[in-house]
Order: C-alpha cells, then structure tokens, then sequence
C-alpha cells in the first residue's frame, strides 16, 4: 500500500511536467492566527491541490507519522484538524481535537495542550 | 528535491482549476465544538451516510457554529468523518435556495414565485396529468436521504391520493439487491445483527465495499478492533480493486470483476468438503432452494458446489490469488469466534446482486456465524434513511409502509383501513420500477413527477439516455431540494426547502435503529419542509380533483405547525397504525422516547419499555427480540418470523456464477467499475460548497492499473478518454496499483460534462431487485492529451 501512495505522488509531478499552465500566486493566505506566514502564496486554482500532495514531499517526516497512525488509516486528513488555508492553524485547539474527542476533553489535564500528551501526527501517548 | 517547494506547489496546482468561477466558497470560522458561551447543543444525526453518526449541532443566536460526535453514541461513540464535520456549512451557504423558482418551458429562464403561486402550479399540473392519464401518469422519485416522515407522507399522498404506486427513490439503485436477498435468504428485511457485533468479531469478510472511504466512523471500529487484536483477528478483503480498506486487511482477494459468486461458492465448497459447518443449526433451522418454490437437499447443493472447487474458482476469478488462499479464507471465516461480513455496492448494483446476496448469506447460514455476538451478515447501507424512510416506510413501487407487499389484497387492505381511504383505492398492480419509470418518462407516458431530495440526471447509469426524457416539455417535474442540481437544470418547478437540522423527523441507519434529529434553527428565506411541502399541495389537489380521499389523507395533519406537531404526528401515524405487529414494530419509539435516547432504538420495539433500553439488538433470538418470543411457535431459541418465509426456516441457495451483462470483447476490451469517494456525497451539490472537501477532490479521475496504463502509453495526469457503447468521458489518470489489471475504475461524484461517469455506465438490471449494475461494463481505454488544467464545476 505504501508503493501505491508513493506512485500517486508521482502523478502530480508527472501532471507538472506536462502541463503547460503555470498559474500566477494570487490570494494572500488568511490563516486566522497567521500561522501560514511562512508558507508559499498560493492561488484560488492552487489552494484546489490537496494537502499531502505537497507535504509528502515538503515535509515528508510529518506525513509519514501520520500515514502511519491511526488518523491516516482512518483517514483522518489534514484539514479535518488544520483547517483549510483561510482557517489554517498549525497547532489545533483543544476545541478541534473536541469534533471527535469531546469526552477525552472532560477526563484530560485541563491545562495542557492535547498534543502535549499525544504525540502530534503519530497521537501515541507520551510516556 | 529537483525543484523548489514553491516550483513543486505552483505545478501540482496546475492539475487542479484553470478557472475558479462559478463555484461559491464562502470560509466559515472553525469548527467550535466544545462549551462556548450562548452556544446551544442540538442532538441529531449525521446526514452524509448510512452509518446513522449521532451529533451535535452548536448554535448562537439562531446561527450554526459547529458540530461534534457524541460519546455515548453507540453508532460512533463521538467521532465524525470529514464529510459529518462539516456538512453544516451547507446550512447559511449563500447558494441556499430560497424562494420557490418556476418556468414554463424547460428553455426559459427561472423566476421567483410566492409558495401561493408554487403550490397552485404542481397542484394544476399534477391533476392534469391524473385526469389525462390516471395513476400510471403521475410519478414521485425520493431519496434515501429523505426524513421517515417525508418519504411516508409523499407515498400516502400518491397512493391513497393519486392511486398511483408509481413511488421511488434512489434506494432502488443501491439497496434493492440487498432486500431481496434478506428477503429470501433470512425470510425478512435487514440485519439480524448490527454494530455491536464489531467490537465481538475475530474475522471479518469485507467484499465489495471500500468501507473505509465510503462509511468511515463505521470502519474506524473495525480498525480499532484490528488493531487492537493484530494476532487474533482476521481481516479478509475482497475486491477487484485495492483500496484504503485494504490496509487492515490480513489477505486481501483481488479478482476479475463480476467473478465472486464463483469466490464465494468456492468458500462454501471448502466448509462442506472440511466439514466446517454448523451441522447442528444447518439442520435445525435451515432448508436447501433451487427456487422460491423449490425445495432440494444438502446432497444437491453438496453437488452443484462440486463445480466450485478451489482449483475451478481461482481460474474463474482470473488467476490472481492461489486455490489455498481461497481455503484460507473460508477456514478463516467458518472457524473464528465470529465473524462479521460486510458489504455494499460491489455486491448490489450487479446483474446477480440477489444471487452475490444468497451466496454472502450462505456460508453464514452454513456456519452458525449468526445470531450469536460477533457474527452477522451485514449490509451496510450506503444513505442515512435508505432503511429507515424507504425501505420501512413504503418508499418503493412494490412496498408499503410496514414492509408491505403492494400484491397481497390483505396488507393493502390494512393500509387503507388504517389512512380511512375506500378499500381498493390503492392499485393492485405495483407501480415502476426505477428504471422503468425513467423510461416512462422518456416515452412521455408519465406527465408529471415530482423529484426529491436527489439527482437522478447524474445518478441514474446511462445517464444520456434518461436525460433526453427529463428534457422534454411535455414531462412536468418539480424538484424539492436545498441546492441546485444537474436535475433542477432539467425542472419546471423547484421548491426551496428546509435542511436537516431546520425541520424535524427520524433517520433509520443500517443496523434497523431510528434516530430523531430535532429542528434547531430556522431554514433561510422561504424554505419549507417537505412535510408541509407536501400537506399544503395535498389539499390543493384535492380542491382541483374534487376528490374528498386525497383531502382525507390529510385531514389527521391539518393545521399542525410543520417544525415539530407535523412531522410528530406523521412519525405517530406511521408508527403506531402500520409498525404494529409487522417485524418492524416501532410503536415504542415515540418522539418523546427517541428525544430521550443518545442513539436511537432498534427495532423490533413494540414497546415504551423495550425501546427505552434501546430496542432489539439481535432479531430473532428469544430473550433478546420481544417478537421472537411473541411470535414463538416452538421451543427453539430462534425463531424466524420474517413475512416471506412462511416454513421459518433459513435459506441455502443454489446459486451458479453468473456473468455480468456486459463483459470486455476486443473492441471495449476493459472493465470499468465507479464508486464513492470519502470527501464527497453523491453528485457533491452539498459537498462540493464546502472548500475543505472541495480542496481533497475537486474533480474525478480514473485509476489505472500501471500494467495496462505501460501498454496503453499512459502516464500519470494524461487525460484518458473512458468510452462505453453508451457515453464518452475525458479524465487525468492516476497510475495505481490499485484496480486489478484489466479494469479502470472511477469515482462518480464530479457534475462536470466530461468527467460525469454515469454516461458511461451500464443500465442493465438485476431480474429480481431491479437494481442496476452498476459497478460492471465494459469501456475503451485511450490517452487523448498529456495533463491538462481542469475545473471543478458544481452547477
């Protein structure tokens, strides 16, 4: 199954090489928190490309550990925890771990963070 | 890496739009889903898949905030899909039809009428059309996304209203298969079991569902439960296509298309040969069938599974797993503990989908792994009330509201005495299947149809074929729905109505439980509910006709406030006059019961009592299901009171492999299968709005095998022509060892021209459920282009 993943990321570059359409940057992102400050501007048409499209390769570790995990077998995908561009946050609140985890919210520490106990992207328990 | 990070963003994005308009992306603020002030929680369901996820809807000051599981759901203990997080962002989109929009002819534009005006015209026109034609003139085609009360008030409407048995929905393209073969198999409609069963099983048989992408809360139990038991429990995959549920799996069976019965005859071959069967149960409850009226032994079936050796079947199925693995399985599945089976689409939308049905039964039957925990033979279900509104409610030509047959005078009897219409004011004669009501439509035999909560222009395989009908002006539809779709581009008449969590009314999930979802906050603009849609009209038509019986169907509904009264006194009706007695028996799962309830009650639930405690975990046993003890004719622990068994016994089938209707020849020389994809609902009207699920998928592709796309010169994100003898699309390729070699495969939600799939698939039909086949034909294969920039279009 991992070679499956790897083939699909050589579809998108295979499509770059092909393609004839480079699309200027355009929209500024509007992560609520600015959390986006460092990413690369990306056009309306560019935000259409999936997050693990790009991060397999630009951060590969990260999408890795998730791939690996629950949540990516689950499919649990990055914006149902980050966000979307416009709403994007790196570290998501206690509030977005809640959508599923509202009753963990009531029997953890309340003053940490959920990924201080739970390792982020992998979501093994610290020990 | 060769490039930059920046290079590699702007070229993978050249795969996605060229053009960004058209398509309303209004960014709501994230999802708040814990305690926050002045936001309100409202229970309810998920409304994206059959699962039946119970939610929370927060709102403040009138206005949706966000949504979350709930914990003590037994459905999903508190976890939600991509699409159930989300879905609520359909609620206040500005695409939001608001006022009831009409034109005369299909050419002319759309104006913007009072409901006055709205309801006075699909009153006029369907009176028309019944005094031209009668009955057979006039049609409804409903959804399984419809609430219980819609579906059941739209089809007392149309029979005891119309006389017509001319009531569909879009169940019939997905379920039907699945009925008939609890039908014949066990005797009555949907599982004896259910999820609880999930966290029991040692093995479970996955065949013909990509359960992960397509019912994923549902999955994540099974996957916890996998991975919670990595030695003890087996996963057994079986599909032509690799796919994200194959990650769990032990063994995964990948197969030449439409070759799994000859699979699952093989299976039952190894546990009659090995002795693995449950000879004790196979001989107390279960009885051999060539036919309905057929009976044989089980040294005839003994023989025909003769043909279906290990050896025999790997070469049937194209040689792509060995004869042992086929004995693996099947010492796997008879010897465990328990074992679950799942399935859905692979095995329904088939030409055999009642056959490939018998056959899953089968070896539970043969097995004993039934009606014990940890075993079922499990449909799932692919709508949120395919069972519960349709299946249940009468929702279906041939059915009436109780899992009533349409041809038996008793039960239509029972369904008039109890709406007070003249006895014989329901046809005797069931209405049109489906398909053959679209072909009505094309021959301009029915005059009006009124389309529900669904979009048959792109649902419907062979689409262009269907289309040409919905197009002529002759042919007066009116659409209900929230959103423009493909369908309301082919209406007269299209009615804004209100979304779920804005009106109230009950969803029955997979596993026979009903669940209330309340009304929270007020639908925009001018939207309605249906059930007020469909009173309001009611009288009108009666006014036009004449006719004091339609008036009377409802009489018992007038004046009631449509939030709450309304649906409540529908949900009473239906539940308490013609539940009762029948084997889904729901007199006990009152509005004021379910209200109390995290998750709903399974039925059989005859009474208050019985449904407080949630309802019938397992049908059937004693002890466990009230009606196997009210129903009891013996002293066996199970009893078997389905309605179409009148012996109360189990059914092995004799069933042979049987091929698809079309299969690959030297000019259409692949397969070509379709299916749901995890970020979107069916024809993404909803989905496709939402950025977060529009970004994952913004448009369809087809998944090639590397082998076949190497031959055909293929490369990833060429565009590919998918030719049919009935449609053509163009789509980017992902090179994937996912289909097996041979077969292409495409997801179906995309509204796009090019790339909407259903022009190319087959609409042959199952004998007995009348469900296409979907998930089988045959197409050409041929790169057209290298990539391409595309649009995503939702119209």
């Amino acid at each position: 199954m991992r070679n499956i993943l790897k083939r699909s990321v050589k579809t998108v570059f295979a499509v770059v090489a092909g393609s004839v359409l480079i699309i200027t940057a355009g929209a500024a992102l509007g992560a609520a928190d600015g959390s986006l400050s460092n990413h690369p501007e990306l056009s309306q048409q560019e935000m259409l490309t999936p997050c693990a499209d790009c991060h397999r390769e630009a951060t590969p570790e990260i999408e890795k550990q998730w791939y690996a995990s629950v949540h990516g077998i689950a499919m649990v995908k990055c914006y149902q925890c980050h966000g979307t561009f416009e709403t994007f946050k790196v570290t998501p609140s206690r509030e977005d771990c809640a959508t599923c985890h509202a009753d963990m919210l009531d029997k953890c520490p309340t003053d940490k963070s959920c990924w201080e106990c739970h390792v982020p992207h992998m979501f093994k328990e610290r020990k | 890496m060769a490039q930059s990070r920046r290079d590699f963003i702007k070229r993978a994005a050249a795969l996605s739009a060229a053009s960004y308009v058209g398509i309303s992306l209004p960014i709501n603020d994230h999802n708040i889903a814990k305690a926050e002030q002045g936001v309100s929680w409202h229970r309810g369901s998920c409304r994206l898949c059959g699962v039946g996820c119970r939610v929370e809807l927060g709102v403040k000051d009138g206005v949706p905030m966000g949504l979350r599981g709930i914990s003590d759901s037994r459905t999903n203990f508190g976890f939600v899909c991509m699409k159930g997080m989300h879905f609520w962002k359909c609620m206040r989109h500005p695409d939001r039809l608001t006022m009831p929009l009409y034109r005369e002819k299909k050419s002319d534009a759309f104006k913007e009428i009072s409901w006055e005006q709205a309801l006075d015209i699909a009153a006029n026109r369907f009176g028309t059309a019944f005094r031209q034609g009668g009955g057979e003139a006039v049609a409804y085609y409903g959804s399984g996304q419809a609430l219980t009360e819609e579906t059941y008030l739209f089809q007392k409407i149309m029979r005891g209203g119309l006389q017509s048995n001319n009531v569909e929905g879009n169940p019939r393209l997905c379920m039907a298969s699945a009925v008939g073969g609890y039908l014949s198999s066990f005797g009555a409609d949907e599982p004896i079991g259910g999820y609880s069963d999930l966290e029991k099983a040692h093995c479970f048989f996955i065949v013909g569902s990509n359960t992960a992408e397509a019912h994923p809360v549902l999955f994540r139990r099974i996957m916890r439960r996998k991975l919670d038991n990595r030695e003890t429990v087996k996963v057994i995959n079986v599909d032509p296509r690799v796919s994200q549920t194959s990650r769990i799996a032990d063994m995964h069976l990948q197969f030449k298309p439409g070759t799994d019965l000859a699979l699952l005859n093989a299976m039952a071959h190894v546990i009659v040969e090995e002795k693995l069967y449950d000879e004790e149960f196979v001989k107390t409850y279960a009885t051999f069938r060539k036919g309905k009226n057929e009976k044989t032994t089980f040294d005839d079936f003994k023989a025909k599974l003769a043909d279906y050796t290990p050896e025999k079947a790997a070469k049937m199925c194209g040689d792509t797993f060995s004869p042992d693995q086929i004995r693996t399985a099947a010492r796997w599945f008879a010897g465990s503990k328990g074992t679950v089976s799942l399935w859905t689409m692979g095995l329904n939308q088939r030409k055999r989908g009642v056959w490939a049905n018998n056959l899953m039964h089968n070896l539970h039957i043969l097995t004993g792994q039934l009606l014990k925990d940890g075993a079922d033979s499990l449909s799932l279900t692919g709508q949120p009330n395919a069972c519960g509104g349709v299946r249940e409610g009468g929702g279906l030509c041939h059915i009436l509201p109780g899992h009533r047959l349409v041809v038996k005078e008793k039960l239509r009897r029972q369904v008039e005495n109890s709406w007070g219409v003249p006895e014989g004011r329901i046809p005797a004669k069931p209405g049109l299947h489906t398909m053959a009501m679209f072909s009505a439509v094309n021959e301009g035999k029915i005059k009006a149809i009124w389309i529900n909560c669904t979009s048959p222009v792109q649902s419907l395989p062979n689409c262009n074929l269907y289309n040409k009908g919905m197009e002529r002006d002759d042919v007066f539809i009116v659409c209900t729905d929230i959103f423009h779709t493909l369908t309301t581009q082919k209406a007269n008449l299209v009615l804004p109505t209100a979304f779920h969590f804005e009106k109230t009314g009950v969803y029955g999930c997979t596993e026979r439980r009903s669940q209330l979802t309340r009304k929270a906050i007020d639908p925009p603009g001018e939207a309605k509910p249906e059930v007020w849609i469909v009173r309001e009209w009611a009288s009108k038509l009666a006014a036009k006709l004449g006719d004091p019986v339609i008036a009377q169907c409802v009489k018992p509904f007038e004046g009631l406030e449509e939030g709450y009264e309304l649906p409540k006194a529908i949900w009473d009706e239906y539940t308490q006059k013609l539940t009762a007695h029948r084997d889904n028996d729901l007199r006990g799962a009152t509005y004021e019961v379910l209200g109390q309830m995290a998750d709903g009650v399974q039925w059989p639930a005859p009474t208050r009592e019985h449904a407080l405690t949630g309802g019938t975990v397992k049908k059937f046993v004693k002890g466990i299901d009230p009606m196997a003890d009210s129903e009891s004719k013996d002293d066996l622990p199970y009893q078997f009171y389905g309605p179409a068994h009148p012996d109360r016994t189990l059914w092995i089938w004799l069933r042979d492999q049987a091929d698809p209707e079309e299969v690959p020849d030297a000019e259409y020389p692949f397969y070509l299968s379709t299916g749901r994809i995890i970020d979107h609902w069916h024809t993404m009207s909803m989905t496709g709005r939402i950025p977060e699920l529009l970004r994952a998928n913004p448009y369809a592709y087809v998944e090639i095998n590397p082998d076949d796309a190497k031959k055909l010169g293929i490369g990833p994100g060429d565009m590919v022509e998918i030719k049919s003898r009935r449609g053509v699309n163009i789509l980017p390729a992902k090179v994937y060892q996912g289909p097996v070699e041979g077969m292409v495969f495409v997801y179906w939600h995309d509204q796009h021209k090019d790339r909407m799939i259903n022009k190319v698939t087959k609409d042959a039909i199952d004998p007995g459920s009348k469900e296409p086949e979907f998930k089988i034909c045959a197409v050409q294969v041929k790169r057209v282009s290298g990539p391409t920039p595309l649009k995503p279009f939702i119209v």
